[in-house]
């Protein structure tokens, strides 16, 4: 039986075959971000909500005006989305704060 | 009429009458009241997963809790300064309890823990109460229960003290 020598390659001397393997590259998989989520709840003030995210997230009025709107009239707002170490202090602050907030994983990276 | 001073250093209540100073003493008790309720509200899922919720309040729930005692200690500290700041000054006057206003001076290095224990304890008071959304959600109280309309109003001044020490 004649053997090419083209892959997959034949060693004569060892009579055995080798596959070459395909060219494999590894893209890095970044970690999917996480969600800080708020609520809305019946007693916090709007005025409250929004001096809270200026002071927490460093965000203008308008910017933090339109994510409490946002809460209270959607009853929950995705306030900020990053990587998971940032997004628990910022939880762990809104909590100290008293506003409801969690931390979930987004589906998508 | 209740109202507030503000000086260089200092922002003071005055003229609190004895049943917004009463709601006032209160907010310790409420906010640390082991209501199971309460306790949920003040210390709130950070993770929706169980399992990553209880390794979370493992590490983070203490020092949220002694975050709020402190907060409260301060407050309290405050309180325990309460001066009068109109009406009869005697306690043996019948009209003492009715008339006597008072005032509370609180330093301004001190406005942040006031504004997030009164924040807390709007939270404690709703739920220790059994207030609904829908009581706290109209201008005029929407139940005939006494009781009721006392918790709802306390609820109110202390939402009223909260946003003047935010400064609007």
């Amino acid at each position: 039986m004649q053997i090419g020598t083209d892959s997959p390659s034949w060693s004569p001397s060892s009579g055995t075959r080798t596959l070459e393997q395909p060219e494999t590259r590894v893209v890095p998989q970044l970690a999917r971000p996480w969600n800080v989520i708020v609520h809305d709840d019946p007693v916090t003030t709007m005025l409250y909500v929004v001096k809270v995210f200026m002071e927490v997230f460093s965000y203008s009025q308008m910017h933090a005006h339109e994510l409490m709107m946002e809460v209270h009239t959607t009853g929950r707002s995705v306030v900020w989305t990053g990587d998971r170490e940032q997004a628990e202090l910022f939880v762990h602050k809104l909590h100290g704060k008293h506003l409801l907030a969690h931390l979930e994983q987004t589906d998508s990276g | 009429m209740m109202y507030i001073e503000r000086e260089d250093d200092a922002v003071i209540l005055r003229d609190l009458p004895v049943w917004v100073v009463d709601t006032l003493l209160c907010l310790p008790e409420w906010i640390e009241s082991d209501n199971p309720a309460v306790r949920d509200r003040l210390l709130p899922k950070a993770y929706l997963d169980d399992e990553a919720d209880k390794e979370w309040r493992d590490s983070l729930g203490s020092s949220l809790e002694h975050l709020f005692a402190t907060r409260t200690q301060i407050v309290g500290k405050d309180l325990r300064n309460l001066e009068i700041s109109s009406g009869p000054t005697a306690p043996g006057d019948e009209a003492f309890a009715a008339q006597t206003l008072f005032q509370v001076r609180i330093p301004g290095p001190h406005v942040s823990a006031w504004v997030s224990t009164l924040q807390a304890g709007t939270h404690a008071l709703f739920i220790l109460e059994g207030l609904t959304s829908e009581d706290v959600s109209r201008e005029i109280p929407s139940t005939d229960d006494p009781e009721k309309q006392v918790s709802m109003l306390r609820l109110a001044v202390l939402q009223e003290i909260l946003v003047n020490l935010l400064g609007e």
